[in-house]
């Protein structure tokens, strides 16, 4: 066991689920909260494309490793896609869910149709489509870590003023808060946890990781603050119990932490509805027993 | 004399805010067709009319929360920027806030210390929202979720909000809709003592209800255009007091509303 834990590939993938963990869930509470869930799975889709425009770049350069820009490619991409989703949105040019599918189709036919121009295959896309951490590297480490530090430095630094444009677009106008700046941040933190976590989750996945933990928080609080603070320990603890199970057991760990995510996700929720019964019927014998005769 | 002269209000001050020709567009249509509007210390002005009339629109517009298409709007003798935002305390339309993650009701107050160079709540923000929340009466809310309040509670959190801000220009957007006697009541006695210590107050009314004792001026809109400034329209307001009795009260008085009396003021 200890033996496991002194493995350099054991420590970078606990490494990895860990900051992962710890960071989406920050983008997440916001994406909820502006009720756009599936941004992240937008950009997500737009990222894949950006992947396989790295390996196409990769290919045309003669790389030894030919997907070497593979990640810069997705971290390009899924930043120019936030921000074309983001203007788009503000200036109403389509729907909101117009504008995710439009991402959605554009995003996966691109990766596919720029993976076969590279003469990769659809196999190649795989490890990014559903995640690959056992292959994580010492660099892909260190990309997670400056990653993270971001997400963490601005997500965490600026939640009073992304509390504020989330919750109150309007309001916020009217304080003098830079609303466009804030909630293109929003749009760019979303893409930079895309990119951070598609190593673990994958890019059809990472979405999960950023907005289960904050739909099983929902259950046990009222506080947005608080909310963000428990989605962050319980995205840690899924990334943790997730990649810990996959150590001994042959499974995919992308999938099996979204798997455990909507477990927990039905576990909590049939707690908070048997206890709020409970209160209920708690709550109705008294009002019965005061309001019987002596 | 009415209940509303008796105030510290100063038409010799320099108005608090002064708009000029304001024209809005929106979805390609013109909402506001160059609409005056002056608010001065210590005086509670009513935006009023029917819907679709472009009250709303006119406070947004204010408040730069939409565009402009042409216009100037003066705030404090400096043409409206985001730093004299700082001064503006604005309570949008209930129906405007809220998110899909519970938030409690200091957490939304604390949202109205930040402002320009403010984009992280200070120190003391916790004491003056509660603060701000006891002044309205819903201290005791301060940890309770927003979305789960009766409206009357809401609106009192999002005036809180506002008033967090110390504002020297309040500007209301419906705030009686949807609101309760009680709240309504308590709404009312913190806006008259807003309007009492010379803050100036701008509201969006559909009926004057029991906000008629504030008043001081009304701008009635029809159609995105002014059709009468001056003495507010009473008779309207009176047919919102609650408890009015609709069927037999001024029963020899032709019903209003707000678009016919526009009318007959234009005749």
């Amino acid at each position: 066991m200890i033996d496991l834990f002194t493995d350099p590939l054991v420590q970078r993938m606990l490494l990895v689920a860990l900051m992962v963990g710890a960071t989406a869930p920050i983008v997440g509470t916001y994406l909820v909260h502006r009720r756009m869930s599936l941004l992240g799975d937008g950009i997500g889709h737009v990222a894949l494309a950006g992947v396989a425009a790295g390996w196409l770049a990769g290919s045309w350069a003669d790389l030894v490793q030919v997907d070497a820009l593979a990640i810069p490619g997705a971290i390009v991409f899924a930043v120019a896609g936030a921000v074309v989703i983001e203007r788009m949105r503000a200036r109403g040019v389509a729907a909101a869910d117009v504008i995710m599918a439009i991402m959605f189709y554009g995003g996966i036919a691109s990766g596919v149709l720029l993976i076969s121009a590279a003469g990769g295959s659809n196999a190649n896309l795989m490890g990014y489509l559903f995640g690959s951490i056992s292959t994580a590297s010492w660099a892909d480490v260190w990309v997670t870590v400056v990653l993270s530090a971001v997400i963490l430095v601005i997500g965490l630094g600026l939640r009073s003023a992304l509390f504020a444009v989330t919750h109150d677009q309007e309001f916020a106008y009217s304080t003098g808060l830079p609303v466009a700046a804030l909630n293109m941040i929003v749009a760019v933190l979303a893409a930079v946890t895309v990119t951070a976590a598609m190593r673990v989750v994958g890019v059809l996945l990472v979405s999960g990781l950023m907005i289960l933990p904050v739909a099983i928080a929902q259950l046990i609080t009222r506080s947005f603050t608080r909310t963000m603070g428990i989605a962050m320990a319980i995205g840690v603890a899924l990334c943790l119990t997730g990649v810990g199970i996959t150590l001994f057991y042959n499974l995919q760990p992308g999938a099996l932490i979204v798997v455990l995510g909507v477990i927990l996700y039905v576990v909590v929720a049939s707690g908070a509805g048997l206890v709020k019964r409970r209160r209920h019927r708690h709550d109705r014998e008294l009002a019965t027993a005061e309001g019987a005769p002596a | 004399m009415t209940a509303a002269d008796a105030t510290s209000l100063d038409h010799d001050a320099p108005p608090v805010l002064t708009a000029r020709g304001v024209r809005v567009r929106l979805g390609g249509h013109e909402i506001l067709h160059g609409v005056d509007l002056d608010a001065h210390p210590g005086e509670a002005v009513a935006i009023m009319g029917g819907n679709g009339s472009g009250k709303s629109t006119l406070v947004r517009a204010l408040v730069g929360a939409i565009p402009m298409a042409a216009g100037d709007v003066t705030v404090f003798d400096q043409p409206r920027s985001r730093a004299s935002a700082r001064r503006i305390g604005y309570v949008p339309q209930r129906a405007s806030a809220g998110g899909g993650v519970s938030a409690t009701a200091r957490e939304v107050v604390t949202a109205g210390l930040l402002g320009v160079g403010h984009l992280r709540a200070p120190r003391d923000a916790k004491a003056r929202a509660l603060a701000a929340l006891d002044d309205l009466g819903v201290a005791d809310l301060a940890d309770r979720d927003v979305s789960r309040l009766s409206g009357g509670q809401q609106q009192r959190v999002l005036i809180a909000r506002a008033l967090v801000r110390d504002p020297d220009l309040l500007i209301l957007d419906e705030p009686m809709a949807g609101v309760d006697v009680p709240s309504q009541e308590a709404l009312a006695a913190a806006l008259t003592a807003r309007r009492d210590a010379g803050k100036a107050i701008i509201l969006v009314l559909h009926e004057l209800g029991a906000l008629a004792p504030l008043v001081h001026h009304a701008v009635v809109l029809e159609q995105g255009c002014v059709t009468h400034v001056g003495e507010p329209p009473r008779a309207l307001g009176v047919h919102a007091l609650p408890g009015h009795d609709h069927d037999h009260a001024h029963s020899d008085v032709p019903e209003q509303t707000p678009s016919t009396f526009a009318w007959e003021v234009r005749q």
